[in-house]
Protein backbone atom coordinates (compact mmCIF):
# COMPACT_ATOMS: atom_id res chain seq x y z
CA UNK A 1 0.00 0.00 0.00
CA UNK A 2 1.20 3.50 -0.82
CA UNK A 3 2.03 6.01 1.92
CA UNK A 4 -0.82 8.10 3.24
CA UNK A 5 -0.02 11.78 3.68
CA UNK A 6 -2.28 12.49 6.64
CA UNK A 7 -1.52 16.22 6.79
CA UNK A 8 -2.35 16.62 3.13
CA UNK A 9 -5.70 14.83 3.59
CA UNK A 10 -6.60 17.12 6.52
CA UNK A 11 -5.62 20.11 4.40
CA UNK A 12 -7.87 18.93 1.55
CA UNK A 13 -10.72 18.29 3.99
CA UNK A 14 -10.31 21.71 5.65
CA UNK A 15 -9.74 20.19 9.07
CA UNK A 16 -7.12 21.27 11.61
CA UNK A 17 -6.92 18.47 14.15
CA UNK A 18 -5.59 18.98 17.64
CA UNK A 19 -2.54 16.96 18.64
CA UNK A 20 -4.66 14.56 20.72
CA UNK A 21 -7.17 14.06 17.92
CA UNK A 22 -4.42 13.42 15.44
CA UNK A 23 -2.80 10.81 17.71
CA UNK A 24 -6.15 8.97 17.89
CA UNK A 25 -7.40 9.42 14.32
CA UNK A 26 -4.30 8.81 12.23
CA UNK A 27 -3.71 5.16 13.27
CA UNK A 28 -7.47 4.48 13.18
CA UNK A 29 -7.77 5.76 9.63
CA UNK A 30 -4.73 3.77 8.52
CA UNK A 31 -6.28 0.67 10.09
CA UNK A 32 -9.61 1.28 8.32
CA UNK A 33 -7.81 1.74 4.99
CA UNK A 34 -5.99 -1.56 5.54
CA UNK A 35 -9.36 -3.14 6.35
CA UNK A 36 -11.03 -1.88 3.16
CA UNK A 37 -7.99 -3.02 1.16
CA UNK A 38 -9.80 -6.38 1.20
CA UNK A 39 -11.22 -5.25 -2.13
CA UNK A 40 -7.77 -5.79 -3.66
CA UNK A 41 -8.59 -9.53 -3.63
CA UNK A 42 -11.33 -8.93 -6.18
CA UNK A 43 -10.48 -8.89 -9.84
CA UNK A 44 -13.46 -7.31 -11.55
CA UNK A 45 -14.34 -6.01 -14.91
CA UNK A 46 -17.68 -4.26 -14.76
CA UNK A 47 -18.64 -1.12 -16.63
CA UNK A 48 -18.99 1.76 -14.23
CA UNK A 49 -22.25 2.92 -15.78
CA UNK A 50 -23.83 -0.38 -14.85
CA UNK A 51 -22.82 0.10 -11.25
CA UNK A 52 -26.12 1.38 -10.02
CA UNK A 53 -28.67 -1.27 -9.16
CA UNK A 54 -31.92 0.38 -10.19
CA UNK A 55 -32.81 0.30 -13.88
CA UNK A 56 -35.81 2.63 -13.76
CA UNK A 57 -35.59 5.76 -15.88
CA UNK A 58 -35.51 8.89 -13.81
CA UNK A 59 -38.21 11.29 -14.95
CA UNK A 60 -37.16 14.68 -16.26
CA UNK A 61 -38.94 17.98 -15.72
CA UNK A 62 -39.28 20.98 -18.01
CA UNK A 63 -36.44 23.48 -17.71
CA UNK A 64 -38.73 26.14 -16.33
CA UNK A 65 -38.01 28.35 -13.32
CA UNK A 66 -40.29 27.76 -10.36
CA UNK A 67 -40.99 29.73 -7.21
CA UNK A 68 -38.18 29.15 -4.77
CA UNK A 69 -37.43 30.34 -1.24
CA UNK A 70 -38.10 33.98 -0.46
CA UNK A 71 -35.19 36.34 0.13
CA UNK A 72 -36.21 36.56 3.78
CA UNK A 73 -36.04 32.75 4.14
CA UNK A 74 -32.63 32.57 2.55
CA UNK A 75 -31.33 35.42 4.74
CA UNK A 76 -32.60 33.62 7.84
CA UNK A 77 -30.04 30.84 7.26
CA UNK A 78 -26.96 33.07 7.05
CA UNK A 79 -24.58 32.98 10.00
CA UNK A 80 -23.71 36.65 9.45
CA UNK A 81 -25.49 39.22 7.31
CA UNK A 82 -25.65 42.92 6.58
CA UNK A 83 -28.82 44.33 5.05
CA UNK A 84 -29.67 41.86 2.27
CA UNK A 85 -26.14 40.52 1.96
CA UNK A 86 -24.36 37.43 3.18
CA UNK A 87 -21.34 38.64 5.11
CA UNK A 88 -18.13 36.78 4.39
CA UNK A 89 -14.50 37.40 5.34
CA UNK A 90 -12.25 39.32 3.01
CA UNK A 91 -11.24 37.03 0.15
CA UNK A 92 -8.59 39.16 -1.55
CA UNK A 93 -5.32 38.94 0.32
CA UNK A 94 -2.55 41.57 0.37
CA UNK A 95 -2.43 45.35 0.72
CA UNK B 1 -55.44 1.07 28.36
CA UNK B 2 -53.90 4.53 28.08
CA UNK B 3 -53.99 6.32 24.72
CA UNK B 4 -50.20 6.38 24.51
CA UNK B 5 -50.13 2.57 24.65
CA UNK B 6 -52.10 2.24 21.43
CA UNK B 7 -50.68 1.58 18.01
CA UNK B 8 -51.04 4.02 15.14
CA UNK B 9 -53.96 2.08 13.59
CA UNK B 10 -55.76 1.76 16.93
CA UNK B 11 -55.46 5.52 17.44
CA UNK B 12 -56.68 6.23 13.91
CA UNK B 13 -59.74 4.01 14.47
CA UNK B 14 -60.63 5.84 17.69
CA UNK B 15 -60.07 9.25 16.09
CA UNK B 16 -62.13 8.31 13.01
CA UNK B 17 -65.01 7.10 15.18
CA UNK B 18 -64.71 10.40 17.08
CA UNK B 19 -64.29 8.50 20.35
CA UNK B 20 -61.29 10.66 21.17
CA UNK B 21 -60.14 14.10 20.14
CA UNK B 22 -56.79 14.92 18.60
CA UNK B 23 -56.03 17.10 21.61
CA UNK B 24 -56.60 14.20 24.03
CA UNK B 25 -54.25 12.01 21.98
CA UNK B 26 -51.51 14.63 21.87
CA UNK B 27 -51.89 15.40 25.58
CA UNK B 28 -51.61 11.71 26.46
CA UNK B 29 -48.30 11.41 24.58
CA UNK B 30 -47.08 14.78 25.89
CA UNK B 31 -47.67 13.59 29.46
CA UNK B 32 -45.91 10.33 28.72
CA UNK B 33 -42.94 12.28 27.34
CA UNK B 34 -42.85 14.56 30.37
CA UNK B 35 -42.83 11.52 32.65
CA UNK B 36 -40.20 9.31 31.01
CA UNK B 37 -38.13 11.41 28.61
CA UNK B 38 -35.46 12.13 31.23
CA UNK B 39 -34.81 8.39 31.45
CA UNK B 40 -34.64 7.87 27.67
CA UNK B 41 -33.30 11.11 26.12
CA UNK B 42 -34.85 10.38 22.74
CA UNK B 43 -35.50 14.00 21.74
CA UNK B 44 -33.18 16.84 20.84
CA UNK B 45 -36.06 19.30 20.39
CA UNK B 46 -39.61 19.01 21.68
CA UNK B 47 -42.50 20.83 20.07
CA UNK B 48 -45.20 20.04 22.65
CA UNK B 49 -46.94 23.38 22.93
CA UNK B 50 -47.23 23.83 19.18
CA UNK B 51 -48.37 20.21 18.89
CA UNK B 52 -51.22 20.77 21.33
CA UNK B 53 -52.23 23.96 19.50
CA UNK B 54 -52.19 22.13 16.16
CA UNK B 55 -54.37 19.39 17.67
CA UNK B 56 -56.92 21.98 18.83
CA UNK B 57 -57.10 23.41 15.31
CA UNK B 58 -57.43 19.95 13.78
CA UNK B 59 -60.30 19.12 16.17
CA UNK B 60 -62.17 22.12 14.76
CA UNK B 61 -61.72 21.06 11.14
CA UNK B 62 -64.67 19.51 9.33
CA UNK B 63 -62.61 17.63 6.75
CA UNK B 64 -59.76 15.85 8.47
CA UNK B 65 -56.69 14.20 6.94
CA UNK B 66 -55.69 10.56 7.23
CA UNK B 67 -53.26 11.27 10.06
CA UNK B 68 -55.42 13.76 11.96
CA UNK B 69 -54.20 13.94 15.54
CA UNK B 70 -51.31 11.48 15.19
CA UNK B 71 -48.06 12.60 16.86
CA UNK B 72 -44.83 11.97 14.95
CA UNK B 73 -41.23 11.96 16.10
CA UNK B 74 -38.87 12.95 13.31
CA UNK B 75 -35.19 12.16 13.07
CA UNK B 76 -33.25 15.38 13.35
CA UNK B 77 -31.80 15.19 9.85
CA UNK B 78 -35.21 15.72 8.21
CA UNK B 79 -36.00 19.41 7.70
CA UNK B 80 -38.94 20.84 9.62
CA UNK B 81 -39.90 24.43 8.86
CA UNK B 82 -39.52 26.60 11.95
CA UNK B 83 -38.33 23.68 14.12
CA UNK B 84 -34.60 23.44 14.77
CA UNK B 85 -32.91 20.69 12.73
CA UNK B 86 -29.44 19.87 14.02
CA UNK B 87 -28.36 16.46 12.64
CA UNK B 88 -27.12 16.07 16.25
CA UNK B 89 -24.15 18.21 15.25
CA UNK B 90 -22.69 21.32 16.85
CA UNK B 91 -22.23 22.72 13.36
CA UNK B 92 -26.02 22.90 12.90
CA UNK B 93 -26.90 23.43 16.56
CA UNK B 94 -28.97 26.55 15.91
CA UNK B 95 -30.12 25.84 12.37
CA UNK B 96 -33.85 26.47 11.83
CA UNK B 97 -34.86 25.44 8.30
CA UNK B 98 -37.10 27.78 6.30
CA UNK B 99 -38.86 24.89 4.55
CA UNK B 100 -40.17 21.36 5.14
CA UNK B 101 -38.88 18.11 3.70
CA UNK B 102 -41.41 16.55 1.31
CA UNK B 103 -42.21 13.76 3.82
CA UNK B 104 -43.03 16.42 6.42
CA UNK B 105 -45.27 18.26 3.94
CA UNK B 106 -47.06 14.97 3.28
CA UNK B 107 -47.58 14.26 6.99
CA UNK B 108 -48.79 17.79 7.74
CA UNK B 109 -51.12 17.83 4.72
CA UNK B 110 -52.82 14.76 6.28
CA UNK B 111 -53.05 16.60 9.63
CA UNK B 112 -50.24 14.62 11.29
CA UNK B 113 -48.51 16.51 14.12
CA UNK B 114 -44.75 16.87 14.67
CA UNK B 115 -44.18 16.42 18.38
CA UNK B 116 -40.37 16.55 18.35
CA UNK B 117 -37.05 15.93 16.67
CA UNK B 118 -35.07 12.89 17.71
CA UNK B 119 -31.48 12.23 18.62
CA UNK B 120 -29.16 10.40 16.23
CA UNK B 121 -25.53 9.73 15.51
CA UNK B 122 -24.09 12.99 14.18
CA UNK B 123 -25.01 13.28 10.48
CA UNK B 124 -26.34 9.69 10.74
CA UNK B 125 -22.81 8.28 11.04
CA UNK B 126 -22.94 5.48 13.55
CA UNK B 127 -24.79 2.46 14.86
CA UNK B 128 -25.48 3.35 18.49
CA UNK B 129 -26.44 7.06 18.73
CA UNK B 130 -23.34 7.43 20.92
CA UNK B 131 -21.91 9.71 18.20
CA UNK B 132 -24.55 12.37 18.85
CA UNK B 133 -22.91 15.75 19.39
CA UNK B 134 -25.26 16.37 22.32
CA UNK B 135 -26.08 13.35 24.51
CA UNK B 136 -26.71 9.61 24.55
CA UNK B 137 -30.13 8.01 24.06
CA UNK B 138 -30.98 4.96 26.18
CA UNK B 139 -32.53 1.73 25.00
CA UNK B 140 -35.97 1.49 26.69
CA UNK B 141 -35.48 -2.30 27.13
CA UNK B 142 -32.29 -1.81 29.12
CA UNK B 143 -31.16 1.68 30.07
CA UNK B 144 -27.53 0.53 30.21
CA UNK B 145 -27.58 -0.29 26.52
CA UNK B 146 -27.64 1.65 23.25
CA UNK B 147 -30.86 1.96 21.22
CA UNK B 148 -28.89 1.34 18.02
CA UNK B 149 -28.32 3.94 15.40
CA UNK B 150 -28.19 6.11 13.70
CA UNK B 151 -31.98 6.58 14.12
CA UNK B 152 -31.65 5.67 17.81
CA UNK B 153 -33.78 8.54 19.13
CA UNK B 154 -36.63 7.69 16.76
CA UNK B 155 -36.52 4.01 17.78
CA UNK B 156 -36.32 4.77 21.51
CA UNK B 157 -39.22 7.24 21.27
CA UNK B 158 -41.53 4.65 19.66
CA UNK B 159 -40.41 1.76 21.88
CA UNK B 160 -40.99 3.80 25.05
CA UNK B 161 -44.42 4.87 23.76
CA UNK B 162 -43.57 8.55 23.62
CA UNK B 163 -44.98 8.44 20.07
CA UNK B 164 -46.79 5.76 18.06
CA UNK B 165 -44.61 6.37 14.99
CA UNK B 166 -41.35 7.97 13.97
CA UNK B 167 -39.42 8.61 10.79
CA UNK B 168 -35.78 7.73 10.43
CA UNK B 169 -33.23 7.51 7.65
CA UNK B 170 -31.26 4.46 6.60
CA UNK B 171 -27.89 4.65 4.83
CA UNK B 172 -26.42 1.34 5.97
CA UNK B 173 -29.02 -0.01 8.42
CA UNK B 174 -29.87 3.09 10.43
CA UNK B 175 -33.61 2.30 10.57
CA UNK B 176 -33.47 -1.51 10.68
CA UNK B 177 -30.74 -1.93 13.30
CA UNK B 178 -32.33 0.39 15.91
CA UNK B 179 -35.72 -1.19 15.09
CA UNK B 180 -34.19 -4.60 15.89
CA UNK B 181 -32.52 -3.31 19.08
CA UNK B 182 -35.77 -1.72 20.31
CA UNK B 183 -38.30 -4.39 19.24
CA UNK B 184 -39.91 -2.42 16.40
CA UNK B 185 -40.84 -2.72 12.77
CA UNK B 186 -38.47 -0.61 10.67
CA UNK B 187 -38.51 -0.32 6.90
CA UNK B 188 -35.87 0.96 4.51
CA UNK B 189 -37.83 1.39 1.28
CA UNK B 190 -36.43 0.90 -2.22
CA UNK B 191 -34.05 3.69 -3.24
CA UNK B 192 -36.36 6.24 -4.86
CA UNK B 193 -39.61 5.04 -3.25
CA UNK B 194 -39.81 7.90 -0.73
CA UNK B 195 -38.72 11.46 -1.57
CA UNK B 196 -35.53 12.61 0.11
CA UNK B 197 -36.08 16.29 -0.58
CA UNK B 198 -35.21 17.96 2.71
CA UNK B 199 -33.25 15.03 4.12
CA UNK B 200 -29.80 16.31 5.06
CA UNK B 201 -27.51 14.37 2.74
CA UNK B 202 -24.98 11.91 4.16
CA UNK B 203 -24.32 9.42 1.34
CA UNK B 204 -26.71 10.33 -1.44
CA UNK B 205 -26.61 7.06 -3.37
CA UNK B 206 -27.52 5.10 -0.21
CA UNK B 207 -29.78 7.31 1.97
CA UNK B 208 -33.52 6.53 2.26
CA UNK B 209 -36.23 7.81 4.60
CA UNK B 210 -38.49 5.22 6.24
CA UNK B 211 -40.80 4.59 9.21
CA UNK B 212 -40.33 2.98 12.64
CA UNK B 213 -43.55 1.59 14.10
CA UNK B 214 -44.77 -0.99 16.59
CA UNK B 215 -46.75 -3.02 14.04
CA UNK B 216 -46.52 -4.01 10.38
CA UNK B 217 -49.95 -2.57 9.72
CA UNK B 218 -48.79 0.84 10.99
CA UNK B 219 -45.80 0.64 8.68
CA UNK B 220 -48.01 -0.18 5.66
CA UNK B 221 -50.39 2.67 6.50
CA UNK B 222 -47.68 5.33 6.63
CA UNK B 223 -45.95 3.98 3.52
CA UNK B 224 -49.19 4.65 1.62
CA UNK B 225 -48.90 8.30 2.63
CA UNK B 226 -45.20 9.07 2.24
CA UNK B 227 -44.28 7.11 -0.90
CA UNK B 228 -44.27 8.34 -4.47
CA UNK B 229 -42.64 10.57 -7.02
CA UNK B 230 -41.54 14.03 -6.01
CA UNK B 231 -40.46 16.51 -8.70
CA UNK B 232 -38.17 18.08 -6.08
CA UNK B 233 -36.13 14.86 -5.73
CA UNK B 234 -34.59 13.80 -9.04
CA UNK B 235 -33.81 10.36 -7.60
CA UNK B 236 -37.41 9.64 -6.62
CA UNK B 237 -39.19 7.10 -8.77
CA UNK B 238 -42.48 7.43 -10.65
CA UNK B 239 -43.33 3.75 -10.18
CA UNK B 240 -46.98 3.56 -9.05
CA UNK B 241 -47.54 3.23 -5.30
CA UNK B 242 -49.72 0.23 -4.38
CA UNK B 243 -52.16 0.28 -1.46
CA UNK B 244 -49.81 -1.39 1.02
CA UNK B 245 -52.49 -1.68 3.67
CA UNK B 246 -54.73 -3.89 1.54
CA UNK B 247 -51.73 -5.71 0.03
CA UNK B 248 -50.52 -6.97 3.42
CA UNK B 249 -53.81 -8.72 4.10
CA UNK B 250 -53.82 -10.71 0.86
CA UNK B 251 -53.36 -14.43 1.16
CA UNK B 252 -49.84 -15.59 0.30
CA UNK B 253 -49.54 -18.57 -2.02
CA UNK B 254 -46.49 -20.35 -3.37
CA UNK B 255 -44.06 -18.08 -1.55
CA UNK B 256 -40.37 -18.96 -1.86
CA UNK B 257 -38.05 -17.64 0.81
CA UNK B 258 -34.29 -17.49 0.49
CA UNK B 259 -32.30 -17.46 3.69
CA UNK B 260 -28.78 -16.31 4.42
CA UNK B 261 -26.70 -19.15 5.87
CA UNK B 262 -23.09 -20.25 6.10
CA UNK B 263 -20.28 -18.33 7.78
CA UNK B 264 -22.32 -15.20 8.17
CA UNK B 265 -24.79 -17.00 10.47
CA UNK B 266 -22.18 -19.01 12.35
CA UNK B 267 -20.72 -15.79 13.69
CA UNK B 268 -23.92 -14.31 15.14
CA UNK B 269 -24.99 -14.36 18.78
CA UNK B 270 -26.23 -17.85 19.74
CA UNK B 271 -29.70 -16.75 20.89
CA UNK B 272 -30.25 -14.76 17.67
CA UNK B 273 -29.19 -17.83 15.69
CA UNK B 274 -31.63 -19.96 17.69
CA UNK B 275 -34.58 -17.62 17.08
CA UNK B 276 -33.63 -17.31 13.40
CA UNK B 277 -33.53 -21.10 13.00
CA UNK B 278 -36.88 -21.44 14.81
CA UNK B 279 -38.46 -19.12 12.26
CA UNK B 280 -36.97 -21.07 9.38
CA UNK B 281 -38.29 -24.35 10.87
CA UNK B 282 -41.72 -22.89 11.32
CA UNK B 283 -41.80 -21.72 7.71
CA UNK B 284 -40.77 -25.12 6.46
CA UNK B 285 -43.43 -26.81 8.60
CA UNK B 286 -46.03 -24.50 7.09
CA UNK B 287 -45.09 -25.58 3.57
CA UNK B 288 -43.24 -22.41 2.58
CA UNK B 289 -40.43 -23.17 0.12
CA UNK B 290 -37.01 -22.43 1.60
CA UNK B 291 -33.70 -22.11 -0.18
CA UNK B 292 -30.31 -21.13 1.19
CA UNK B 293 -28.88 -18.28 -0.84
CA UNK B 294 -25.16 -17.75 -1.02
CA UNK B 295 -23.62 -14.45 -1.94
CA UNK B 296 -20.07 -14.51 -3.23
CA UNK B 297 -19.63 -10.79 -2.76
CA UNK B 298 -21.36 -10.26 0.61
CA UNK B 299 -17.98 -10.47 2.36
CA UNK B 300 -16.82 -7.45 0.35
CA UNK B 301 -19.90 -5.39 1.16
CA UNK B 302 -18.53 -3.73 4.30
CA UNK B 303 -15.31 -2.70 2.56
CA UNK B 304 -17.25 -1.36 -0.40
CA UNK B 305 -19.68 0.50 1.87
CA UNK B 306 -16.94 2.05 4.02
CA UNK B 307 -15.39 3.52 0.88
CA UNK B 308 -18.58 4.70 -0.84
CA UNK B 309 -20.35 6.18 2.20
CA UNK B 310 -17.38 8.23 3.50
CA UNK B 311 -16.55 9.38 -0.05
CA UNK B 312 -20.04 10.73 -0.60
CA UNK B 313 -20.07 12.16 2.93
CA UNK B 314 -16.79 14.01 2.44
CA UNK B 315 -18.29 15.64 -0.62
CA UNK B 316 -21.74 16.33 0.88
CA UNK B 317 -20.33 17.76 4.10
CA UNK B 318 -18.05 20.19 2.26
CA UNK B 319 -20.99 22.62 2.41
CA UNK B 320 -20.51 23.10 6.17
CA UNK B 321 -17.82 25.71 5.93
CA UNK B 322 -19.20 28.47 8.15
CA UNK B 323 -20.18 30.63 5.19
CA UNK B 324 -23.73 29.89 4.09
CA UNK B 325 -25.46 28.60 7.20
CA UNK B 326 -25.01 26.98 10.56
CA UNK B 327 -22.19 27.67 12.94
CA UNK B 328 -19.26 30.04 12.27
CA UNK B 329 -16.27 30.54 14.58
CA UNK B 330 -15.89 34.08 15.87
CA UNK B 331 -12.15 34.53 15.38
CA UNK B 332 -10.18 33.68 12.24
CA UNK B 333 -7.37 35.19 10.22
CA UNK B 334 -8.55 34.54 6.66
CA UNK B 335 -11.10 32.59 4.63
CA UNK B 336 -9.25 29.25 4.73
CA UNK B 337 -8.77 29.66 8.48
CA UNK B 338 -12.51 30.31 8.88
CA UNK B 339 -13.34 27.11 6.97
CA UNK B 340 -11.02 24.84 8.90
CA UNK B 341 -11.64 26.33 12.35
CA UNK B 342 -15.42 26.14 11.87
CA UNK B 343 -15.29 22.57 10.61
CA UNK B 344 -12.79 21.36 13.18
CA UNK B 345 -14.74 22.70 16.15
CA UNK B 346 -18.19 22.00 14.63
CA UNK B 347 -17.80 18.32 13.68
CA UNK B 348 -17.44 15.40 16.08
CA UNK B 349 -14.79 12.73 15.81
CA UNK B 350 -16.63 10.08 13.77
CA UNK B 351 -17.63 12.70 11.21
CA UNK B 352 -14.03 13.88 10.94
CA UNK B 353 -12.88 10.27 10.60
CA UNK B 354 -15.25 9.65 7.71
CA UNK B 355 -14.51 12.95 5.98
CA UNK B 356 -10.76 12.19 6.03
CA UNK B 357 -11.39 8.63 4.86
CA UNK B 358 -13.62 9.83 2.02
CA UNK B 359 -11.13 12.52 1.05
CA UNK B 360 -8.50 9.80 0.83
CA UNK B 361 -10.65 7.48 -1.32
CA UNK B 362 -11.47 10.28 -3.75
CA UNK B 363 -8.03 11.86 -3.89
CA UNK B 364 -5.89 11.81 -7.00
CA UNK B 365 -4.01 8.56 -7.38
CA UNK B 366 -6.37 6.58 -5.14
CA UNK B 367 -9.73 7.10 -6.81
CA UNK B 368 -9.46 4.10 -9.15
CA UNK B 369 -8.17 1.69 -6.54
CA UNK B 370 -10.72 2.67 -3.93
CA UNK B 371 -13.84 4.53 -5.01
CA UNK B 372 -14.11 3.01 -8.47
CA UNK B 373 -13.37 -0.48 -7.17
CA UNK B 374 -16.01 -0.07 -4.46
CA UNK B 375 -18.58 1.07 -7.03
CA UNK B 376 -17.86 -1.99 -9.16
CA UNK B 377 -18.16 -4.29 -6.16
CA UNK B 378 -21.48 -2.69 -5.44
CA UNK B 379 -22.65 -3.52 -8.96
CA UNK B 380 -21.75 -7.17 -8.38
CA UNK B 381 -23.69 -7.22 -5.11
CA UNK B 382 -26.74 -5.75 -6.85
CA UNK B 383 -26.40 -8.30 -9.66
CA UNK B 384 -26.31 -11.18 -7.19
CA UNK B 385 -29.50 -9.92 -5.56
CA UNK B 386 -31.22 -9.65 -8.94
CA UNK B 387 -30.27 -13.19 -9.77
CA UNK B 388 -31.41 -14.46 -6.37
CA UNK B 389 -34.80 -12.77 -6.82
CA UNK B 390 -35.32 -14.78 -9.99
CA UNK B 391 -35.46 -17.87 -7.78
CA UNK B 392 -36.96 -16.60 -4.51
CA UNK B 393 -39.52 -13.94 -3.58
CA UNK B 394 -37.82 -12.70 -0.44
CA UNK B 395 -34.54 -13.19 1.40
CA UNK B 396 -34.30 -13.32 5.18
CA UNK B 397 -31.38 -12.92 7.58
CA UNK B 398 -30.93 -11.77 11.15
CA UNK B 399 -31.04 -7.94 11.20
CA UNK B 400 -28.01 -7.71 13.47
CA UNK B 401 -25.25 -10.09 14.55
CA UNK B 402 -25.95 -9.36 18.22
CA UNK B 403 -28.62 -7.73 20.40
CA UNK B 404 -28.29 -4.17 21.77
CA UNK B 405 -24.82 -3.68 23.23
CA UNK B 406 -23.73 -1.67 26.26
CA UNK B 407 -22.60 1.96 26.14
CA UNK B 408 -18.88 2.25 25.43
CA UNK B 409 -18.61 -1.39 24.41
CA UNK B 410 -17.47 -0.64 20.87
CA UNK B 411 -14.75 1.97 21.07
CA UNK B 412 -12.85 0.70 18.05
CA UNK B 413 -14.52 2.11 14.89
CA UNK B 414 -14.16 -1.14 12.93
CA UNK B 415 -15.95 -3.19 15.59
CA UNK B 416 -18.83 -0.69 15.35
CA UNK B 417 -18.82 -0.91 11.53
CA UNK B 418 -19.12 -4.71 11.73
CA UNK B 419 -22.55 -4.40 13.34
CA UNK B 420 -23.86 -3.34 9.89
CA UNK B 421 -22.90 -6.64 8.25
CA UNK B 422 -26.47 -7.79 7.48
CA UNK B 423 -28.03 -4.44 6.64
CA UNK B 424 -25.62 -2.62 4.31
CA UNK B 425 -26.08 -4.89 1.29
CA UNK B 426 -29.67 -3.66 0.85
CA UNK B 427 -28.41 -0.06 0.70
CA UNK B 428 -25.66 -0.94 -1.73
CA UNK B 429 -28.12 -2.75 -4.02
CA UNK B 430 -30.91 -0.18 -3.46
CA UNK B 431 -33.47 -2.88 -2.57
CA UNK B 432 -36.13 -2.57 0.17
CA UNK B 433 -35.56 -4.31 3.52
CA UNK B 434 -37.47 -4.45 6.77
CA UNK B 435 -36.74 -5.56 10.32
CA UNK B 436 -39.50 -7.26 12.26
CA UNK B 437 -39.13 -8.39 15.89
CA UNK B 438 -39.10 -12.17 16.38
CA UNK B 439 -38.40 -12.61 20.08
CA UNK B 440 -36.34 -11.75 23.11
CA UNK B 441 -32.98 -12.94 24.43
CA UNK B 442 -32.57 -14.31 27.99
CA UNK B 443 -31.65 -10.76 29.00
CA UNK B 444 -34.97 -9.51 27.67
CA UNK B 445 -33.48 -7.78 24.63
CA UNK B 446 -35.41 -7.76 21.34
CA UNK B 447 -34.18 -9.62 18.27
CA UNK B 448 -35.06 -8.67 14.69
CA UNK B 449 -35.45 -10.62 11.47
CA UNK B 450 -34.51 -8.81 8.28
CA UNK B 451 -36.71 -9.39 5.22
CA UNK B 452 -35.28 -8.17 1.91
CA UNK B 453 -37.25 -7.94 -1.32
CA UNK B 454 -36.77 -7.09 -4.97
CA UNK B 455 -36.95 -3.46 -6.16
CA UNK B 456 -40.30 -1.81 -5.34
CA UNK B 457 -41.65 -5.02 -3.79
CA UNK B 458 -42.31 -3.53 -0.37
CA UNK B 459 -45.80 -5.11 -0.55
CA UNK B 460 -44.37 -8.62 -0.56
CA UNK B 461 -42.08 -7.81 2.37
CA UNK B 462 -44.89 -6.26 4.39
CA UNK B 463 -47.24 -9.09 3.52
CA UNK B 464 -44.79 -11.69 4.82
CA UNK B 465 -43.88 -9.59 7.88
CA UNK B 466 -47.60 -9.31 8.68
CA UNK B 467 -47.91 -13.10 8.52
CA UNK B 468 -45.03 -13.47 11.00
CA UNK B 469 -46.43 -10.77 13.25
CA UNK B 470 -49.85 -12.46 13.40
CA UNK B 471 -48.14 -15.60 14.60
CA UNK B 472 -45.58 -14.09 17.00
CA UNK B 473 -47.56 -11.09 18.31
CA UNK B 474 -44.39 -9.39 19.49
CA UNK B 475 -46.21 -6.05 19.86
CA UNK B 476 -47.68 -7.42 23.10
CA UNK B 477 -44.26 -7.18 24.72
CA UNK B 478 -43.35 -3.81 26.09
CA UNK B 479 -40.27 -2.56 27.89
CA UNK B 480 -40.72 -2.09 31.61
CA UNK B 481 -40.21 1.61 32.27
CA UNK B 482 -42.06 2.17 35.49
Amino acid sequence: MRQIDFDYLCELANLKLSREERIRLEPQIKKIIEWVNKLEELKIDVNEEKAFGIDSILPLRKDKPEISLSLEDVLSMFPEKERNFLKVPKVIEGK
Amino acid sequence: MKLYELSLMQLINLLNKKEVKAEEVIRSFAERIERIEKKINAFITLNLENAINSAKLIDQKKQKGKLAGIPFAIKDNILTKGIRTTCASRILENFVPPYNATVIEKIISEDGIIIGKTNMDEFAMGSSTENSGFFQTKNPWDLGRVPGGSSGGSAAAVASMEVPIALGSDTGGSIRQPAAFCGLVGLKPTYGRVSRYGLVAFASSLDQIGPLTRTVEDCAYIMNLISGFDPKDSTSSNQPVPDYLSEIKKEIKGLRIGFVGGNLIENVDSRIRELYNEILHKLEKNGIGLEEVNFTYWEYALASYYIIAPSEASSNLARYDGIKYGYRVSSYSNLKDLYSKTRTSGFGEEVKRRIILGTFALSSGYYEDYYLKAIKTRALIAKEFKEAFNRVDLIVSPTTPEPAFKFGEKLDPISMYLSDIFTITANLAGIPALSVPIGLTEENLPVGLQIMGNYFEESKILNFAYLLEKDLKFYQYKPNLT
